[in-house]
């Protein structure tokens, strides 16, 4: 083991693969974007309503938060997601499986799926808002539409792809069905599912915005467009680094779950 | 014919056709009327031209492919499939990935249903068998191609198999791990006498291994000759240098010689 104690152990240490120094990296990382960011709002860009220096934006994220305002906006937006997210991964992992079960079911759905994937769903959302209403419904609805494909798509590739020299390995030692499937084709397909869900996080996060623009009475969506429509251009990133933030802990949260789920695909 | 103590390690193949017939294209012959007895502890090599069959053979003796024609034994009973008795090492390592080497040795026991601790203490052995020991917690990726094969072998050895059946294991391996490979092969064979077929495109290591090999001819593949090899065991690897070794070698070459110039479109 090499410790950081002669000269450049600092970067050396940076780059290792500790704790310490990942969460050292993260806080290096964010703080270099926000000094950029103070530089480019004072001396770059002096048209306020698209930029507006961080200390402001801080401040104006301050006062929501005294408000009260920050905390029930946060919460609808996290609660339309924890109800939506979890259907998505869930239904998504069902429709991958069964799939990949069965060539016929695969190949009639295939158009479709690849159809609905590819279109941008977000285009709904008027509509769901229309017909579900302004609550939580419509954004849980718009949600499953946009997470649930890569989910489905990567779980379908993942049980698929499995080595077939593996599976016949398994099946010289007299592995059944069941625990071909078990010992070898599902631990193929973990990090597969997990990229997955990694992308159907970051398109369900902008489904519940969009869709929040559209017609809400609450939601970090529906903050940023009240906060647009009134020019306040501190309030409006304020809530748009909040969501930045959300999107780094899904990250972390998913990168510490592969590590957990696949630890074999970890470098050493 | 007097049968030994020990009938289960027997393999006998009867008059076997194998034909493939793949959709949409004639049919391959790969094996016709072919015949081939294996005693009980007995280390027989199969050598031959590239597409002679001898991966067919092999995977007709394990149960993963049922003969056209004829029938095939192992011990008292037909074979009909995999079975735990026979155990089958691929060129490819083929360890899986998410599984700790240890849990790779143990992979066969624990899917005939044994406790994980006990299978693991069995494969512990293996793995000690195999000077590998110190390796049970790593991921086949952390280890070399050599050590990989050789965790390969223990977890076919951790099953306790009457036959072990080799295709071309250490294929993949260079020149000189492979020579160790397979002294330690005969090692390890020394130990138990397990009945071994074990393919080869390397002639002088099936001379080296096999109390005899069989040449296999191409198209249809079938027994071209049986070559005893009679050298005293323990074989040091320095009997590949002397001149018995080379004129059995030679014999077999010129046996397959034809038939490898001809799958390469010489004459
Ligand atoms: N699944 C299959 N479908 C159709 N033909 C096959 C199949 N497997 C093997 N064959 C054919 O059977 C013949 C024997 O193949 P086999 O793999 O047993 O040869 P081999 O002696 O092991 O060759 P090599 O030394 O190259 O490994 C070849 O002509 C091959 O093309
Ligand atoms: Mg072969």
């Amino acid at each position: 083991m090499s410790r950081g104690t002669k000269r450049g152990g600092f970067l050396a240490w940076l780059g290792g693969p500790t704790r310490g120094a990942s969460w050292s990296r993260l806080v290096l990382s964010i703080g270099l974007f926000l000094v950029a960011w103070q530089v480019a709002a004072m001396y770059l860009v002096d048209n306020r309503l698209l930029l507006v220096p961080f200390t402001e934006v801080a401040a104006a994220l301050v006062d929501e938060i005294a408000d009260g305002a920050f905390a029930s906006n946060l919460y609808t937006t996290v609660l339309e997601l924890a109800i939506a997210f979890p259907l998505a991964v869930f239904g998504g992992f069902v429709i991958g499986a069964i799939l990949a079960g069965s060539k016929p079911v695969r190949q009639t759905l295939d158009p479709i799926l690849t159809a609905m994937y590819s279109l941008p769903i977000v285009a709904l959302a008027p509509l769901f808002t229309a017909g579900l209403g302004f609550g939580v419904a419509s954004k849980v609805a718009i949600v499953i539409l946009m997470a649930i494909f890569p989910v489905i798509t990567n779980t379908d590739a993942g049980l698929r792809s499995a080595e077939p020299a593996l599976i016949e390995t398994a099946r010289s030692y007299g592995a059944s069905r069941l625990q071909v499937l078990r010992t070898v084709t599902i631990p193929h397909s973990v990090p597969f599912i997990i990229s997955g869900v990694r992308v159907a996080f970051a398109r369900g996060l902008v489904g519940v915005i969009v869709a929040e623009f559209f017609g809400a009475v609450s939601g970090v969506g529906f903050a940023i467009a009240a906060a647009a429509q009134s020019y306040q251009t501190a309030r409006l990133l304020g809530y748009v680094v909040v969501l930045g933030l959300i999107g780094l802990l899904a990250s972390i949260g998913l990168t510490a779950l592969e590590r957990r789920l696949a630890p074999w695909r970890e470098e050493s | 014919m007097n049968h030994g103590p020990n009938e289960a390690g027997r393999l006998v193949v009867d008059d076997v056709d194998l034909v493939f017939t793949p959709a949409r294209r004639d049919p391959v012959v790969a094996l016709e009327n072919l015949d081939l007895e294996v005693e009980p502890g007995e280390f027989v090599c199969v050598v031959g031209a590239s597409g002679s069959g001898k991966s067919t053979l092999l995977r007709l003796l394990d149960g993963m492919l049922t003969p056209t024609k004829g029938t095939i034994t192992s011990g008292s009973a037909p074979v009909a499939g995999p079975s735990r008795d026979r155990a089958m090492v691929f060129q490819s390592d083929n360890l899986l990935p998410w599984s700790t080497v240890i849990d790779n040795v143990a992979y066969g026991l624990t899917l005939g249903g044994m406790r994980r601790s006990r299978a693991r203490q069995a494969a512990l052995r293996q793995l000690e068998l195999v000077g590998l020991a110190d390796s049970a917690g790593q991921y086949p990726r952390e280890l070399s191609g050599g050590m990989r094969q050789r965790v390969n072998i223990a977890r076919a050895l951790a099953v306790d198999p009457q036959v072990l059946l080799l295709d071309e294991p250490f294929a993949a391996l260079d020149a000189q791990t492979r020579e160790i490979m397979s002294a330690e092969l005969l090692r390890i064979w020394s130990t138990d006498r397990k009945t071994v077929v074990f393919i080869t495109h390397q002639i002088d290591e099936a001379v080296y291994l096999a109390d005899r090999v069989v040449v296999l001819s191409a198209r249809p593949g079938t027994v071209r000759e049986i070559v005893p090899v009679d050298f005293e065991r323990p074989r040091e690897l320095s009997l590949k240098r002397t001149d018995p070794f080379g004129r059995i070698v030679d014999h077999i070459w010129s046996l397959i010689e034809v038939e490898v110039r001809g799958s390469l479109g010489l004459s």
